[in-house]
């Protein structure tokens, strides 16, 4: 047996013995995954004090992000986590493709894939989108920000339209890098999450 | 009264003061010549890091500096400061071919302040040259565009809101030196022209970098620090092309340090020549001494005497020294540039100078204190004495040679710029001193019982040199040490080399192809085999974050309203937070070598073992302060795995294999969620852009980095270091025997009384050559093997603390090392005992006395 599968399994199989365990599964890249911040700093861990906090105890959120992830990874990683049968799917990905400068078409097949496996399994999915730095041209981000629109239009799903919002392009909520949100910039966008989603929980 | 006294004795002894001045002169022309060229090769080393750069100091930062900031710059680098202020930022290029994403920089005026710019259209664009992209709506874009989108000079291009005209291509580009290759080909534009193009705004991403072009070092590195001290926001950026210059790799860090060993070893050569002939000639004048005592001279006068003499002859030896080098190593490099790679252009520098007068003077009165003090405290009694002068010391009178372990341990720290290396030399050469002490003495005695010889001349000959046992061992120690300073660059050269050279053709990467996803492995593959290219390995990479280390938390957390202190400290936040990328493989590749535990114990077996197996990067273990045996947790998409370190690895980044910080046992890992990379061999241009094409219509999402112009810069460099180490290697060996020749031809010159003893009983020319051939062949023989396989085990010790183990066993240079030395000891005994055999006894014996 080869331990991380056993440990995964292990890990997948708690909600069965505690039933009432509802799990959110933000799948995401390096925004998600909380680079350059601790793991407790980062925002799903603290959409999921927010959560708890709001008197909803019996929900987790499971962090996972990958730091370069692009939209290529989702179906693969959502088959993965459907094994832990989430109740709901938080989907923040396109950072990436877009920042490489990939086919806005080729992420948009891609996020479709995901979204239709996750209806097909009736997981509730929630649109995380994400805009482009002005940087990349007005045709390049306007392409890319109607990408989340139509899939959101198309799939019936719930879209947070900015994920970034009133972080992106704000050093005192960025690190260094001018693209990574810091400490702070993990709160402010927890809160805008929380009041995206609360509704749904 | 003093000095004329000083200067009767140098005149009347003027034979022996030519001697004298003629081979210290040689051991310090060495020394010069090696320090000019070492000098030289560090210059190089500071261009190339200056190309990096592309300044003597630059300022950047992912937003727009405030005004505040650059008042601030301002004041401290100057307002005067020759300067270029540039921006960088990913952008998509827009053709009639379809979109490119593209890495645009934005230049002024005085853009590059160090480097050129080389085009297809054979044109080469210097920092003062007036660039057509600034006179015009114009761009210049890099080959990979003309050769992907068949974009050529003339043709139309939009940017942002920017129309453009392709002005020319570049085919070199000086400014990119060594600096990390992009995902996407670099274009220029004018920096006046972003406003217009809209691309930076509120929200755009991109990296504003101010140029300084500052001469002085000094002046450089405190303006850094003023800006450091200024700037506490981590997110603004001062380098120097010091610093751009060390993080360009380990090499250079060891090339560096290498030429810091030459510096020590070209020191302790001419000194230890230096020594011997200052010793020779206390020796000679002991008996003068010793009149001059009886006759109530004062010790302390007696002493002056031989110091100021020493003095002259030291400052006098200089100039020949100065005269060899100005003269001889410019048409020495001129030959020599030749047949290597760059230009070298050897000087004789102040510094140089300096040192090869305090070698030559001071750092040998030093040495020869021991000595002094024997004369301070020669009893005239001696004087009636039948025997020459003794020179041994007595064991508890050692204490004067402390100041000069002393001053030597100094002088290599300084001379190596490092604590480290200085260090280890030292005590590497004083353990081999005393290992050279006690062999010496062993084969001393040893050779009391050898009467196997028939010939009289040859049992004499060996018996004496048993019976003269301080004068044996002090030719035996000085031939043994010359060996052992002959020996060790080339043999570190051949360790070092083996570190430098580069991977087959077909294990160097053009391309690195990233984010393949585990389904398109095999399709990939698949593909790639249908063009008939072998992939250079397929990496699968696991992204993780290191939570604990020992039960410690590893991640630095920002409690509520707290607030970094420090930008050092919130740099090492970041770095810790920051998660890493796992991988596994079932063995270790050729780039990397395990430097310290064991290697994996095979496939995880979760019924025996509680703890997967850890591998980690010696350099990445150190910063984090990992040590074998260590319990690391990590956190693997939610699921926490446990790890135990059971060996640290040395890894050849520059080989530019896929490698990893941190690798997880075979069987822990393999059902994660992850990713792949790969590498591609070098392939011909037309190929490799088909290729590039093909796999961004069948893979979109697979990243592709073009790594030639990286990989051909590193390998460019990678020669030129191995031409350095072969070069100072060869110089070493030549500087060795010159210096070798001087101390054998003053321990002959010791002799030259007992030959031409042996000479008046009777003894012909054969007998003479036979006894005093056979007693320095013996002795240079048993040093010689002692001092080059001494300097095998010092090599390695300098090998593991300095060069991280990289040691590669060569017995080529240690016996050659031997068997020269015992054919220069032959030669110069020889050519002596020939020289006293046609001089008359009479006159050797009135000089002598």
């Amino acid at each position: 047996m080869r331990l991380f599968l056993f440990l995964a399994i292990s890990f997948f199989l708690i909600p069965f013995g505690q039933a009432q365990e509802n799990r959110l599964v933000v799948i995401g890249d390096s925004l998600t995954e909380g680079y350059g911040v601790s793991k407790d700093s980062a925002f799903p861990a603290l959409l999921e004090k927010k959560i708890q906090a709001d008197g909803k105890k019996n929900w987790v959120v499971v962090n996972s992000g990958i730091t370069g992830a692009t939209t290529a990874s989702a179906l693969g990683r959502v088959k993965w986590v459907f094994k832990s049968k989430p109740k709901l799917l938080l989907l923040i990905l396109g950072g990436n493709d877009g920042l490489r400068g990939l086919k806005v078409e080729e992420s948009e097949k891609n996020l479709s894939l995901a979204i239709e496996l996750a209806q097909k399994e009736n997981v509730p999915v929630i649109l995380g989108g994400l805009y482009m730095p002005p940087n990349y041209g007005k045709d390049y981000t306007d392409k890319f920000k109607k990408m989340y629109v139509e899939l959101a239009k198309k799939f019936k799903v719930p879209l947070i339209p900015f994920v970034l919002d009133k972080v992106a392009g704000d050093s005192k909520y960025n690190l260094a890098d001018g693209i990574h949100p810091n400490e702070a910039g993990h709160k402010i966008i927890a809160e805008t999450i929380y009041r995206e989603i609360k509704d749904m929980l | 009264m003093l000095l004329k006294w000083v200067v009767r004795e140098l005149l009347r002894n003027w034979k022996f003061s030519l001697f004298f001045i003629f081979n210290l002169s040689l051991g310090l022309s060495g020394y010069v010549a090696l320090e000019g060229f070492k000098t030289s090769l560090q210059e190089k080393m500071n261009q190339n890091a200056k190309a990096i750069l592309s300044a003597d100091l630059s300022i950047s930062t992912r937003r727009e500096f405030t005004s505040e900031e650059i008042s601030q710059i301002d004041k401290i680098v100057g307002a005067d400061t020759w300067r270029s202020r540039a921006y960088e930022f990913f952008a998509m290029l827009n053709t009639q071919q379809g979109s490119r994403l593209v890495l645009v920089r934005a230049i002024d005026e005085n853009y590059p302040i160090y480097g050129s710019i080389e085009f297809a259209s054979k044109k080469k664009v210097l920092g003062s040259d007036k660039k057509e992209i600034l006179l015009s709506p114009s761009i210049w874009i890099y080959s990979e565009l003309h050769s992907q989108l068949g974009l050529s000079a003339g043709d139309a291009v939009q940017l942002g809101s920017l129309k453009l005209t392709v002005a020319d291509v570049v085919e070199k580009d000086g400014t990119q030196t060594f600096r990390a290759a992009s995902i996407a080909p670099r274009v220029f534009i004018n920096r006046e022209l972003l406003k217009q193009s809209g691309l930076i705004q509120y929200g755009s991403t991109f990296t504003q970098s101010f140029f300084f072009k500052i001469a002085d070092e000094i002046v450089v590195e405190k303006a850094k620090s003023q800006l450091l001290e200024s700037f506490k926001d981590p997110g603004i950026r001062i380098d120097t092309s010091k610093s751009a210059g060390q993080e360009s790799g380990r090499q250079l860090g060891y090339l560096q340090d290498y030429l810091g060993l030459v510096a020590i070893v070209a020191l302790f050569m001419s000194s230890l020549g230096a020594a011997y002939i200052f010793r020779l000639f206390l020796v000679e004048r002991m008996r003068e001494v010793a009149i001059l005592r009886s006759l109530g001279m004062q010790a302390t006068t007696a002493v002056s005497i031989y110091v100021v003499q020493v003095v002259i002859l030291g400052t006098l030896s200089l100039f020949p020294t100065l005269i060899v080098a100005g003269a001889i190593l410019p048409f020495f490099s001129k030959a020599l540039n030749v047949f290597i790679p760059f230009d070298l252009e050897p000087a004789v520098s102040g510094t140089a100078v300096a040192l090869a007068l305090l070698v030559g003077v001071v750092g040998s009165l030093v040495v020869c204190l021991p000595f002094l003090l024997k004369i301070r405290d020669l009893k005239p009694i001696k004087l009636f004495s039948e025997e020459k002068f003794s020179n041994e010391i007595e064991v508890s009178k050692f204490w004067p040679f402390l100041p000069g372990v002393f001053a030597f341990w100094v002088l290599a720290m300084t001379q190596a710029n490092s604590i480290k290396i200085g260090s280890v030399f030292i005590i590497g050469f004083f353990s081999v001193l005393l290992v050279l002490f006690g062999s010496g003495l062993v084969l001393l005695n040893l050779l009391k019982f050898v009467r196997v010889f028939q010939s009289w001349v040859l049992k004499y000959s060996i018996l004496g040199i048993s019976r003269r046992k301080t004068s044996s061992l002090a030719i035996f120690i000085s031939l043994g040490l010359g060996s052992l300073l002959i020996n060790i660059l080339p043999q570190l050269t051949v360790s070092l080399e083996n570190e430098f050279k580069t991977e087959e053709t077909s294990k160097i990467p053009s391309l690195f192809l990233f984010d393949i996803q585990d389904d398109q492995v095999k399709p990939m593959k698949d593909f790639l085999q249908l063009e008939s290219i072998s992939s250079i390995g397929f990496s699968p990479m696991i992204r993780a974050r290191l939570l604990r280390v020992n039960g410690n938390d590893f991640e630095r957390k920002l409690e509520e309203g707290q607030v970094f202190r420090t930008r050092e400290e919130e740099t090492e936040a970041r770095f810790r937070n920051r998660g890493i990328n796992l991988s596994y493989r079932d063995q270790i590749s050729d780039s990397e070598v395990i430097v310290a535990g064991r290697p994996f114990a095979g496939v995880f077996n979760g019924n025996t073992q509680k703890h997967a197996e850890l591998s980690i990067e010696n350099k990445y273990a150190d910063r984090l302060g990992i040590k074998i045996g260590d319990i690391i947790h990590f956190d693997v998409q939610g699921i926490e795995i446990s790890g135990q370190v059971v060996n640290l690895r040395k890894v050849k980044w520059t080989s530019f294999q896929p490698n990893f910080f941190v690798m997880v046992q075979d069987g822990v890992l393999n059902e994660a969620p992850k990713t792949y990379i790969t590498a591609l061999p070098k392939l011909p241009e037309v190929k490799k852009n088909e290729l590039q094409r093909a796999l961004a219509d069948k893979f979109s999402n697979v990243s592709i980095v073009d790594v030639q112009r990286t990989v051909d810069e590193v390998l460019k460099v990678a020669k030129q270091m191995n031409w350095s180490l072969e070069l100072m290697a060869i110089l070493a060996l030549f500087t060795g025997y010159v210096v070798m020749y001087s101390i054998v031809s003053s321990q002959v010159r010791l002799r030259r009384w007992e030959l031409n003893m042996l000479k008046i009983v009777g003894a012909g020319f054969g007998s003479i050559t036979g006894y005093i051939v056979t007693e320095f062949l013996v002795l240079a023989l048993g040093a010689g093997l002692i001092g080059s396989a001494l300097s095998i085990l010092v090599s390695y010790g300098i090998s593991y603390y300095v060069f991280e183990g990289s040691f590669v066993w060569d017995w080529f240079y240690p016996l050659l090392t031997a068997l020269g030395v015992c054919f220069l000891s032959v030669v110069v005994s020889f050519l002596a005992s020939r020289r006293v055999v046609r001089e008359s006894p009479l006159v050797i014996l009135q000089e002598e006395r």
